[in-house]
């Protein structure tokens, strides 16, 4: 294959033409484009049900992670009949974007042709699309504070969030950050979802006001772990689960147990060649978000 | 009562600077010895250390370390280091302000030497004269100069007594040989030592019996004995750091915040509960129980689910988990 420009195959009856398959994707790891495609085709059976019926964004790198990247929401022009779209209007208004709907492996493998090392989303699915299946908590260490203060803020949020009845599902952010996702019945606005997520942000920072901020002001977090709440919006979109990332060592945004947050991990072990091993082993550790859940978030809206 | 708590924060045991050489030591002043024609280029480093245990003062509720603030009660602000200058107060409220370059311009005419006044024996120096303790190494191109003074001090017996500026204050002070090196005593002036003649209790007289006095001259010379500074040990510091050791092992240590250990999580937890309680207090409400009925949530398969899972087991098992 070395040297071959273009390749046409098959993905489940669809023609795809895949081009430049060894241009180098994150030099400093010898990974090509085709061991992007090679992980997100492998990758699909977990991350597909994930994806399903929710507006895509494009972030692409076309000359690899060292190279100019850009998002791209509106489904390109040249692309194929079958890959599915839907008109969106992002900010309620008449003009609409039709957002490409990444519902089967035909569609996930031409993205990755693009040169979209990032997988991001649409928080609430076609059906609810005003009403977000899950809440984020972003959580993102300011210097000096470290991954290690990010996951001590998580295992509080998961004390907190257990206070309410409810639980989240914690991953790596494939950078420095950490999230935790927290499954939804599709019934609450994203006004509503951020105000409860603003709620527990804002009750970590009153009790633990060393390591915890809600501070916009980048210089005013300083030692501390921000708590993003804005992130629950409308078509806010952030590195979705099994998300690859644009960072050396080719990271993934990565599902893991609360025992292993417990016990301290290193996000940059999860990356493109670990995690397909470890979901072969440890299966969906996000199988909740991938069906519609029945957890409420009352208990804390009453409070806000 | 105590508004602060003390906690040891410290190295439990500062490794001397012989371990790794003189080259660890900072050099914190470059000048010259001057006597006569002769100048010797000398490199002065501070000879002592004290062995103190650093503790930081703590908020005693939150075990956070004490922020210091060098603030304006004027202008209600915390001053950075470049607002902060120096001002002499020549009278009660009236300050004289002086700048670098006034306490520059003094160093320029008598620093970077050590002025030799006299050759005097050392025993005709009181101790209560000296301040701190300097070593002095030779100077770049000084080595030759640097032995020769040594050598001359050594035969000679004397020492020199100089005057030094260290840091905008001129000093008194006695160089003498110690060991194979040139060492300066910073001493005080004269007029810096105070007289026992101030002291109250000391002015009574009273008449002593010679057998008194030769049973006591009698004592003392039964306790007589070489110095050997080895014998003595700061028991004070050891009982301290036994005390420090002890609680280090039995984890009676308090946790700096960077760093909770997992006892930490679980009194913020306490403190996180306390105040979803008073919130639902405050708005009437009775608190949320969790009633672990979520559908769909795949349990079984799924570790995450489990551990997160808010049954009434929940809480007991994660304090014993984050507990080890």
């Amino acid at each position: 294959m070395i040297g071959v420009k273009k390749l046409i195959v098959q993905v489940n009856g669809r023609d795809l033409a895949l081009t430049n398959l060894n241009k180098l994707y994150w030099p400093d790891d010898g990974l090509h484009k085709r061991d992007l495609i090679n992980y997100y085709t492998g990758m699909a059976p977990y991350l597909l049900p994930h994806l399903r019926d929710r507006p895509f964004t494009l972030v692409r790198y076309p000359e690899g992670i060292a190279g100019e990247f850009f998002y791209q929401k509106e489904c390109p022009e040249h692309a194929p009949d079958w890959v599915q779209r839907i008109p969106v209007s992002v900010d309620g208004g008449d003009k609409r974007i039709n957002f490409v709907l990444c519902n089967d492996l035909p569609t996930l493998v031409w993205l990755a042709n693009l040169g979209c090392v990032e997988v991001h989303t649409w928080a609430s699915r076609i059906g609810n699309l005003e009403n977000p299946d899950f809440a984020v908590f972003d959580l993102d260490p300011a210097p000096p504070a470290t991954f290690q203060d990010a996951l001590e803020v998580a295992l509080l949020i998961r004390g907190v969030l257990a206070e309410f009845g409810l639980m989240g599902c914690p991953k790596t952010s494939g950078a420095t950050g950490f999230h935790i996702n927290v499954p939804l019945k599709p019934v609450y606005s994203f006004e509503q979802v951020r105000l409860a997520v603003q709620y527990v942000a804002r009750l970590l920072v009153r009790v633990y006001p060393q390591r915890c901020t809600v501070e916009r002001a980048v210089s005013k977090r300083q030692g501390k772990v921000y708590i993003d709440y804005l992130q629950n919006g409308r078509a806010k979109t952030m590195a979705f689960v099994y998300s690859l990332r644009p960072r050396p060592g080719a990271p993934v945004s990565t599902p893991v147990t609360w025992q292993e947050v417990e016990n301290g991990l290193d996000p940059v072990s999860f990356n493109i060649r670990s995690v397909p091993k470890r979901v072969a082993l440890l299966g969906d550790l996000y199988a909740p978000l991938r069906e519609e859940s029945s957890q409420e978030l009352d208990a804390i809206l009453k409070l806000c | 009562m105590f508004k602060t708590v003390i906690v040891f924060a410290g190295v439990m045991e500062r490794p001397l600077i012989e371990k790794e050489g003189v080259e660890r030591m900072r050099t914190i002043w470059k000048g010259a010895i001057s006597f006569g024609l002769v100048n010797v280029p000398v490199k002065l480093y501070t000879a002592t250390e004290t062995n103190d245990i650093k503790f930081n003062f703590l908020h005693a509720k939150c075990k956070t370390p004490i922020k210091y603030e060098k603030r304006c009660p004027v202008c209600d602000v915390v001053v950075p280091a470049e607002e902060i200058v120096r001002g002499y107060e020549y009278e009660k409220g009236r300050y004289v302000v002086l700048d670098e370059a006034d306490f520059a311009e003094i160093e320029i005419e008598q620093t970077r030497s050590v002025d030799i006044i006299d050759f005097v024996d050392l025993a005709e120096i009181d101790p209560i004269y000296y301040v701190k303790t300097y070593f002095l190494a030779p100077g770049d191109g000084g080595q030759k100069a640097y032995a020769l003074l040594r050598q001359a001090m050594q035969d000679s017996g004397k020492i020199a007594i100089a005057k030094v500026v260290i840091r905008s204050k001129q000093h008194l002070a006695a160089v003498r040989v110690y060991q194979n090196c040139l060492v300066m005593e910073t001493m005080y002036f004269p007029a810096e030592i105070r007289s026992p003649a101030v002291l109250p209790e000391l002015d009574y007289e009273v008449k002593l019996s010679e057998n008194e006095l030769r049973m006591a001259v009698e004592l003392i010379e039964n306790l007589a004995a070489e110095f050997d500074p080895g014998k003595y040990t700061d028991d004070y510091r050891q009982a301290l750091l036994a005390i420090i050791e002890a609680k280090i092992a039995g984890k009676e240590v308090e946790a700096v915040p960077a760093r909770p250990e997992a006892g930490k999580v679980i009194d913020l937890m306490e403190a996180l509960r306390a105040s979803i309680n008073r919130a639902h207090q405050e708005k009437g409400l009775q608190p949320e129980v969790a009633d672990g009925s979520e559908g769909g949530m795949a349990a079984e398969a799924n570790p995450n689910v489990r551990a997160a899972r808010p049954d009434p087991e929940a809480r007991p098992r994660r304090r014993r988990a984050t507990g080890e």
